[in-house]
């Protein structure tokens, strides 16, 4: 995911040399410096846009609150189900340590802690149904 | 069981597989009949005589379901309860054909323990192991006895499933329990075996199709490109076997086919190791996913012949079996490679596939939506061709002519995969991906511009918080 922003577009280079034209089925893209035109598909879901053109997939969207970098939190990467969470609030832990197991597709994906830091916060119980993104444990 | 001729064909599954046994069967004239759960309403394979059921696990629901619509014939497909050798014997007991091997031999060698004892008794090779074991305490035992590095497979399994690879035996109780978590979720059962880890190896399997007494080997596949072991990209022939190792591998799967009396299609897998040496793996009693490129080779349709075998007919003579060129299977999967391939869901937006290119065959049963109930397997591209180069060339040709947005998927990655100097060179063994470095391609400017373009217009019906921003518009 791309996070575009109106302060991060208006930083952006304004592509002087891209035309583009858009139709109900794609974007032409061209380069008028090398001639190259690339044809992208696209989609709109909610506040996520998606672009696709030769085998590859970009997605842009809006950042969410609660995602920001730096967080020191185990957030559901997928939507699905709460196997363990081996830890409890007021628990130290060091980075690697297992904070969530995650079920999905019959496969569980285990959560590790990106750096050391005492459980403050238990956003879900075994056995929950969880979106993506949804707070599982966060570190002080 | 007697030969009986099929007259309705109900596939107990979903997805690509099911779609593609409904393909053969009505070509054949085959009446056919599915089941569907809630998340699968209105999935392709659910468009025809359909009965809702709650689970395709549930094997009393399936059976009810069979015998309400009718069918005289149950196509297990892959997965759920394809080896199940309960549902093939209650199949049986109900007078209704199973489209795969019988529940003894299920027994005997689907059975990854039972498995290894027989083929040691034909004195084929295999890895050193242990089990299987059901407490945590034998089998972190049995991993303390053979030392690592070692592989922790389910007895009753495959597809990945509850298989874990232990490094070393820090930490070695989570990943028993988590193992015999996602066993005993995908197969009821959470008997475990510990094997030594042979390193490094590639994956080559020969496809077997049986009538009870007489087996034949279709050739192999190779399969070393696995990510979480599951494999994402097939091909037959392999570039690691040669005519010699071909004629060797396939006697071993013959004879270890035919000493159990197996039934239908099957697969005997293999390890080869970097000496040119191999070793039994285990025997996948059911029709895999990448069947399609042995199909392709031998211009075969191996369900067809899991039908006429259950029908009587009496299958090809080993010599008559041709090899022609090369096929090359891609996985497409609802996941995210640059985040570990964790499993992704959503709604398909937008779903195009290349069309009407010869040598390119696309098995798909894509719903409207994905949903993370299931396994990720969307679609199959798979490419013919008179060489390896060639297949290859065409395969990465489809893939970048497939549009498919609304959620993540492993598209681009194949792509570099096909294109990777590993694949390319046919040098790569099961731990390629793994060591690969996959990092998140950056986005091209002409991407962004797109995005720009259409951010800018009321041509969409996005609620994008730009609309109400205001002053941000590129020139």
């Amino acid at each position: 995911m791309k996070y575009l922003t109106p302060e991060g577009l208006a930083e952006l280079p304004a592509f002087a040399n891209l035309r583009t034209d858009v139709d109900a089925e794609g974007v032409s893209v061209c380069d008028t410096v090398t001639g190259d035109v690339t044809r992208f598909a696209y989609a709109f879901s909610g506040t996520t846009l998606w672009l696709g053109a030769n085998g590859r997939t970009y997605k842009f969207g809006w950042p969410e609150e609660g995602l920001e970098a730096g967080e020191n939190a185990a957030r559901a990467p997928m939507t699905g189900r709460v196997v363990a969470i081996p830890v409890a609030v007021g628990d130290t832990v060091s980075r690697g340590d297992t904070l969530a197991v995650l079920e999905a597709m019959k496969m569980e994906y285990r959560l590790e802690a990106q750096a050391d830091g005492t459980v403050v916060e238990i956003g879900a119980s075994v056995g929950d149904l969880v979106d993506l993104g949804h707070l599982l444990v966060r570190l002080s | 069981m007697p030969a009986r001729k099929i007259s309705k064909l109900l596939v107990a599954n979903r997805g690509e597989i099911a779609c593609r046994v409904f393909r053969t069967a009505e070509r054949m004239g085959i009446r056919t009949c599915a089941v569907f759960t809630e998340h699968d309403e209105g999935a392709p394979h659910a468009e025809r005589e359909a009965m809702q059921i709650g689970d395709y696990l549930d094997i009393e629901q399936v059976l009810a379901a069979a015998l309400k619509l009718q069918a005289d014939a149950i196509h297990p497909g892959y997965g759920f309860l394809a080896e199940n050798p309960a549902f093939a014997e209650a199949c049986e007991g109900e007078g209704i054909v199973f489209l795969g091997p019988t529940a003894s031999t299920m027994r005997a060698i689907g059975d990854k323990s039972e498995a290894r004892k027989t083929v040691i008794a034909l004195g084929v090779p295999t890895s050193e192991g242990l089990g299987p074991f059901t407490s945590v305490e034998e089998i972190e035992a049995a991993a303390r006895s053979l030392g690592p590095p070692l592989m922790l497979k389910a007895a009753a399994g495959g597809g990945g499933k509850g298989m874990k690879r232990i490094e070393h035996l820090e930490g070695i109780r989570d990943l028993i329990e988590s193992a015999q978590r996602e066993t005993n979720a995908a197969f009821g059962d959470s008997r475990m075996i510990v094997e030594r880890y042979i390193h490094p190896a590639r994956h080559v399997e020969v496809q077997i199709m049986g009538d009870g007494a007489r087996c034949i080997a279709l050739g192999e596949r190779e399969c070393s490109l696995q990510r979480r072991h599951q494999k994402i990209i097939e091909e037959s022939p392999s570039p690691a076997v040669s005519k010699e190792l071909r004629q060797r591998l396939m006697a071993a799967a013959i004879k270890i086919g035919e000493l159990t009396g197996y039934r239908s299609a099957g697969t005997v897998e293999f390890l080869l190791d970097s000496e040119g040496g191999f070793y039994f793996l285990e025997v996948n009693a059911r029709l895999q996913v990448e069947h399609p490129v042995t199909e392709l080779i031998t211009g075969l349709d191996l369900v067809q012949m899991q039908i006429e075998v259950a029908g009587g007919v009496s299958l090809p003579k080993q010599e008559d079996i041709r090899f022609r060129g090369h096929a090359i299977e891609a996985r497409l999967n609802a996941e995210d490679p640059y985040a570990e391939f964790l499993p992704s869901s959503g709604r398909v937006l937008r779903l195009q596939w290349p069309e009407g290119v010869d040598g390119i065959r696309i098995d798909t049963g894509i719903g409207a939506t994905v949903s993370s109930r299931y396994d990720s397997l969307l679609a199959k591209l798979i490419a013919h061709a008179e060489d390896r180069e060639a297949a290859r060339k065409k395969l990465v040709d489809a893939l970048k002519a497939t549009v498919l947005l609304g959620l993540n998927t492993n598209q681009g990655f194949l792509v570099d995969l096909l294109e990777s100097p590993e694949f390319v060179s046919g040098r790569f063994s099961t731990s390629t991906i793994d060591n690969m470095d996959i990092v998140t391609p950056p986005t091209p400017d002409a991407a962004i511009a797109a995005a720009c373009a259409l951010l800018r217009g009321p041509t969409h019906g996005g609620s994008f918080p730009w609309n109400s921003v205001g002053s941000w518009e590129l020139a």
